[in-house]
């Protein structure tokens, strides 16, 4: 049974629920997607901030113990072809996976995407002058272009960070514009131009807040992206040279003795793949974030 | 049952499934009956349930919701009880559902004749030239021009109007014994409007389908329907022949809501309903109480029931023969008092998007705390017109003069002082207000810019001030414009609005969106609000009632022309020219209150 | 107007019978097309030349090179000559179906990178034909059956199958069928290298064939599920529901036509990235291809051979785009109306 009063008084919290703006930590939070990849993403990241610490053995010492050995008490996740112990390669090797995309996603974010927003603003010469850019650099296929550039400069991680800079940069950028182009035509928009407020006042107070969900989601689908490409550039022996630790470089490397001691790809293979599910499953829960509305399915 | 009967629908229940696995009622006890040849007409406020009672009726179970009881009889089938492999056979050929958006409800990636061949083919077994000769005659007979090529376009390729016809010919395609019809006009130009309720009337005449047509429009209702039921929250209020309903109402809400329609014959007569629907169906008192004037212990005590004084026109209400006897609530809203200097001048503005223009050359005064209404159709430049005013649009050729002095056509170039008495409010209060900002920061923002009169610290009284005098609820300062409803947004934008202390408002289709009653409050506060502070108001509207109601003097425009000029008095009473008569013809007018009273 | 100018589809093109109109598009498309491709070939020449003669020659005679053995070199080759003469010269060649010579290998460009070209070909093909269909299907029936069991099975397998990096994924099927069970051929090259049984070769094609798959089902089914459901929610579904249409007719016709374009919208934008995980899957299973001749040349600086296989890939690139960009002008109604008119 349901009284008047009681009925406003639902409609009210109905109300409230809804409509709060959502922000990102609570995206991420609210779903279970989120908070396993949150979970995940946390114990890896831990992994490659603290494993340095605790390694059994120095992780390019060659010669402490037999070769290509099985996983033992001694060696847990046994040696690889130099009689390097493999658990310590491991608990060093995510370093570069994780810090070159950082780096340059953030770089292709703030530039591309600074530019992305006063194209959308400014629109006519200004707009077309960018997005031209942009398209002529989306029209080179970015692996391609990241390999040539590796085969001309050879492999370092300046090299790294600055072409996958570049090839994040005009796609982040036109998500920024197309964003920006669908809050222009708001009306708040135009009541801020109406009352004569300044372009950065627009663009950072009026704008900014309402393109932060979908940039958001996007960032963290970028990072994803320039994960798997650095751990395949190294994977391709085009990143991080041996003999460092690598996860990338080890599972190239422990695919040539693979039936001898399985664990030397298999294991950071599994990091690899732990990593980049931890922060996809976090990218998926802001993009469902930001497209959430009430979808009715018919009756069939 | 008579044998004239369709369908008849009894003590219909539906509810929703919260998130919570509980059920959330919002439908209880709905009974209807249409029969051949006649149109009954399901009015109400936006959720008041009566779109998901029409869906229920025919057996139409969207995911997530629940009939909780009933009976909707087709001949002696139970349409609730069928499963949809049943449900689908009788679909499309023994009923037919209209929906409210045609632009929405015809599938944009199937050329007509493809979408119209479906149903013949899969009901009437219509294949090949059997099938083409029915698809033409249906078109034809829906008044379509070309029918041949109409069978070959996508529909998008054909206006609101034209698509709403393709809609009733696919309804009405497999000769269908029951039509339902959700809004099936909202959102196109009074004169369209008009042409297709007069095609409706024809066909449901001539073809003897039994109609249910659902809208929020009861003065549409009461020129359209022979029977009329009135909905609030989620139960039939008031049942009756259209005609003794719309001009004899026996339902306190009914009463009120027919108050607050705006007339073109009652000049600045009108009255909001104050509060809001509950949103799940009362139970254990009247739902209507908190709103109603006449409540009385009796209303809280238990839950009434429809009641049949004896003539056929029932209510749900214990009073109902006293409210039935009350005159018409209504009263007249704050009037202008014009001042005889002129505020604002525009002189032959042009606009024009690209090469397209679409303000061709209007002039207008405006005197100081005067309110001025610019009625036209959809494309007449009027919105345009008044961005132009505001610094938004810049004009192609003309000058826009504030106590004489010329502006610029830019905002931004504009002195400060101007950009602070000229104020815009506009139709979308979804997106007229950022919603990542608090009332707070949407209301100071203006007092900031503009009032050099009010200290930092006293920000937050003024802007208390403001929501006060908008009549908002206290304790919304902190809140989001989302978590308010559609008619407390368009009010946070009014108190925006008049934080700057304007002299001219400029007020853009401000309650299309928002429905009567809410309408008629937020009439009522402009009105008071603009007397109150001297403020000139243009009003913009495609709806002229609303410009008779507050508007002193009103301009129609067509086509990025003003076609006439004049009071609002003499302009609704005897408008000259051809196109304003046509506009005014096309309005559906109930029988005024006066003509019953002489009964 | 002239059948087949090049021009933006103003308001009077439309006037214009469709079948040019779209003979102008291709070729907008297609002239496009070779412009990228011009500029892949300056920037990859552009980067390559910025190497000196002394770091060519060590690449071709190791780190003991001669000063004497570098200008000999250098010669050979026209090194010191400017950057665009040799731009000039290569690009000659090149439109004449002559790659040259490499520094590295001094053996011929085409005979290295043509027969790749085809084992790749075939491969991308073999994938995006049983990628293509199997995404849709998957996507369409997790649509109709969002928020079941099966659905959020096959969610959650693709979100961790689309999050894994292709290497990964194919070390771990080279793993299971290739070692474990030894059904399939750890390695591709001797079969596809050496003349060999039909069956042998069509086993080297299969698991870096799956391995791609599964790289783009996930993804494209995602996409095919998401635009199909919202599809579903359209009035125009409810409308067709309501008018009595069987269910296989409301899913196809009416839902999946309009959830097409986007999806094919997607996929066309994203194919270029999904057929480039063709690299890292051909340098698991060791199939020579182009992608796996990219990362040898570009291990040893093999200039030749990297501006020859940028250009070949780029131009399938490039190709498939424009046939994805057709794909969707074909799909989308307003586009397909102007032709009624």
């Amino acid at each position: 049974m349901t009284t008047a009063s009681e009925a406003v008084a639902l409609q009210l919290e109905a109300v409230d629920d809804e409509g709060r703006p959502p922000s990102a930590r609570r995206a991420v939070l609210a779903s279970w997607e989120g908070r396993i990849g949150l979970v995940l993403g946390l114990l890896v990241v831990l992994v490659i901030a603290f494993g340095r610490f605790f390694t059994p053995y120095p992780p390019n010492e060659p010669n402490v113990g037999p070769p290509t050995s099985l996983p033992s008490g001694s060696h847990l996740l046994g040696t690889d072809d130099l009689s390097r112990d493999i658990l310590s390669r491991v608990l060093v090797g995510g370093t570069v996976i994780i810090i070159v995309p950082l780096i340059a996603v953030s770089l292709a974010w703030l530039i591309g995407g600074t530019l992305g927003m006063l194209a959308a603003y400014r629109g006519g010469r200004t707009d077309a002058l960018i997005t031209r850019v942009y398209d002529l650099l989306m029209s080179l296929p970015p692996l391609l272009i990241v390999l040539v550039a590796i085969a001309a400069l050879g492999t370092s991680s300046v090299v790294l960070v600055l072409t996958i800079m570049f090839v994040y940069l005009p796609r982040m950028g036109r998500l920024v514009r197309g964003a920006t182009q669908g809050v222009i035509t708001s009306e708040y928009v135009a009541a801020a131009q109406a009352r004569g407020e300044r372009t950065a006042t627009i663009l950072f107070r009026e704008i900014l807040p309402n393109i932060m969900a979908p940039t958001t989601a996007d960032f963290a689908l970028r990072i994803t992206y320039a994960v798997i490409f650095v751990a395949t550039l190294n994977f391709l022996g085009l990143g991080v040279q041996p003999p460092r630790a690598d996860w990338g470089v080890m599972v190239a490397q422990g695919r040539g003795y693979i039936t001898l001691n399985p664990w030397a790809t298999l294991a950071p293979a599994a990091m690899i793949a732990l990593l980049s599910i931890a922060l996809n499953l976090i990218a998926d829960a802001l993009t469902q974030h930001v497209t959430r509305g009430r979808q009715e399915i018919v009756q069939l | 049952m008579r044998s004239d009967t369709v369908l008849e629908v009894s003590d219909l229940a539906v509810g929703y499934l919260r998130h919570d696995g509980s059920t959330n009622q919002v439908v209880s006890g709905v009974s209807f009956r249409l029969e051949r040849g006649a149109i009954l007409g399901l009015a109400g406020e936006s959720g008041c349930g009566k779109s998901t009672s029409a869906l229920a009726a025919i057996g139409y179970r969207p995911l997530g919701s629940r009939i909780i009881g009933g009976r909707s009889l087709l001949g002696d089938l139970d349409l609730l009880a069928l499963p949809s492999s049943k449900l689908r056979d009788i679909w499309g050929s023994r009923i037919a559902y209209v929906a409210q958006s045609a632009a929405l409800a015809l599938n944009p990636a199937l050329t007509v004749g493809h979408q119209l061949a479906q149903p013949l083919a899969i009901h009437l077994g219509l294949r090949g030239a059997k099938s083409r000769a029915r698809q033409l005659e249906l078109l034809e007979a829906m008044g379509l021009p070309d029918p041949p090529r109409a069978l070959r376009r996508y529909p998008f390729q054909f206006s609101g109007g034209q698509q709403q016809r393709i809609a009733l010919a696919l309804a009405l395609s497999c000769k269908p014994d029951v039509l339902v019809l959700d809004e099936p006009t909202t959102g196109l130009d009074v004169t369209t409007q008009a042409r297709i309720t007069e095609l409706l009337r024809a066909i449901v005449r001539e073809l003897g389908v039994g109609c249910l047509y659902v809208s929020h429009d009861l003065s549409l209702l009461g020129t359209l329907a022979d029977r009329l039921a009135v909905m609030y929250a989620g139960e039939i209020v008031e049942s009756g022949p259209a005609l003794s309903v719309a001009t004899n109402q026996r339902h306190p809400y009914t009463q009120a809501l027919l108050a607050a329609v705006p007339s073109i014959r009652r000049p600045r007569v009108l009255v909001g309903i104050p509060g809001r629907p509950p949103v799940s169906v009362v139970h254990d008192s009247c739902a209507y109480v908190p709103r109603c004037p006449y409540a009385q212990p009796a209303c809280v005590e238990a839950h009434p029931e429809l009641r049949d004084p004896g003539d056929g026109h029932l209510a749900r209400c214990v009073r109902l023969e006293e409210v039935e006897r009350q005159p018409s609530p209504g009263h007249e809203l704050a009037r202008a008092h014009r001042k005889p200097d002129v505020l604002l001048s525009v002189h032959d503005v042009h606009c024009a998007y690209g090469r397209n223009e679409v303000v061709k050359g209007v002039s207008l005064d405006v005197r100081r705390a005067e309110r001025v209404g610019i009625v036209g159709e959809s494309g007449s430049g009027k919105s345009t017109l008044l961005r132009a005013i505001a610094g938004l649009h810049r004009p192609s050729a003309g000058s826009i003069c504030l106590r004489g002095a010329e502006l610029a056509p830019v905002a931004v170039k504009r002195p400060r002082s101007v950009r602070r008495e000229i104020q815009l409010v506009f139709q979308n209060p979804d997106s007229s207000l950022n919603p990542r900002h608090t009332i707070f920061d949407i209301v100071v923002r203006p007092i900031r810019l503009f009032r050099d009169d009010v200290p930092r610290a006293g920000e937050r009284a003024v802007v208390q001030e403001l929501l006060d005098s908008v009549k908002l609820p206290t304790g919304l300062l902190y809140r989001y414009p989302a978590e308010l409803s559609g008619g407390q947004r368009q009010r946070v934008a009014l108190a925006r609005a008049f934080a700057a202390q304007p002299t001219v408002l400029l007020c853009d289709e401000v309650t299309s969106a928002l429905d009567v009653s809410v309408q008629a409050t937020i009439l009522e506060l402009i009105a008071e609000l603009s007397e109150q502070t001297e403020t000139a108001v243009i009003w913009v509207s495609h709806d002229l009632a609303v410009v008779r109601t507050i508007a002193d003097r009103a301009l129609v425009m067509r086509e990025g022309e003003v076609c006439e000029e004049g009071t609002t008095d003499e302009l609704f009473a005897a408008a000259k020219h051809a196109y304003t008569q046509q506009l005014l013809a096309a309005i559906p007018e109930l029988q005024p209150p006066a003509a019953v009273a002489e009964l | 107007m002239t059948a087949g100018t090049a021009v933006a589809p103003g308001p009077k093109a439309l006037g214009r019978p469709w079948r040019s109109r779209r003979v102008g598009v291709i070729a907008r498309q297609v002239g496009g097309g070779l412009l990228t491709l011009f500029v892949i070939s300056i920037v990859t020449f552009g980067l390559m030349s910025v190497r000196t003669p002394d770091q060519i020659a060590r690449a071709r005679f190791g780190n003991q090179v001669t000063p004497a053995q570098v200008q000999a070199f250098a010669q050979e080759y026209g090194l010191e000559k400017p950057v665009y003469q040799r731009y000039g010269t290569w690009l000659w060649h090149f439109v004449q179906g002559d790659m040259g010579t490499s520094y590295v290998t001094t053996t011929s460009v085409a005979s290295n990178v043509i027969p790749r070209f085809k084992r790749t070909i075939i491969l991308s093909l073999v994938s995006l034909l049983v990628a293509l269909p199997l995404s849709v299907l998957v996507g369409v029936f997790q649509a109709r059956r969002m928020g079941s069991p099966a659905d959020l099975a096959l969610l959650g397998f693709s979100v961790v199958v689309a999050a894994l990096p292709e290497f990964v994924v194919g070390i771990a099927l080279l793993y299971v069928f290739g070692i474990r069970l030894g059904w399939l051929p750890v390695d591709s090259s001797s079969a596809l290298v050496f003349a060999s049984s039909f069956s042998a070769t069509a086993k080297a094609y299969v698991l870096p064939a799956a391995t791609l798959v599964l790289a783009m089902v996930p993804y494209i089914a995602r996409i095919a599920r998401g635009s199909v459901r919202e599809a579903l929610g359209m009035p125009y579904t409810q409308a067709a529901v309501l008018r009595g249409l069987r269910r296989g007719t409301v899913v196809w016709d009416h839902a999946f036509r309009n959830a097409a374009v986007p999806l094919v919208n997607a996929v066309s934008i994203n194919i270029v990235y999904l057929l480039s995980s063709v690299i890292a899957v051909e340098w698991v299973f060791g199939f020579p291809g182009l992608g796996q001749g990219l990362v040898q040349a570009t291990q040893t600086s093999d200039a030749f051979n990297v501006e020859a296989i940028a250009l070949l890939s780029g131009a399938v690139f490039i190709a498939v785009s424009i046939l994805a960009d057709i794909a969707v002008a074909y799909l989308n109604p307003r586009l397909k109306a102007a032709s009624l008119e």
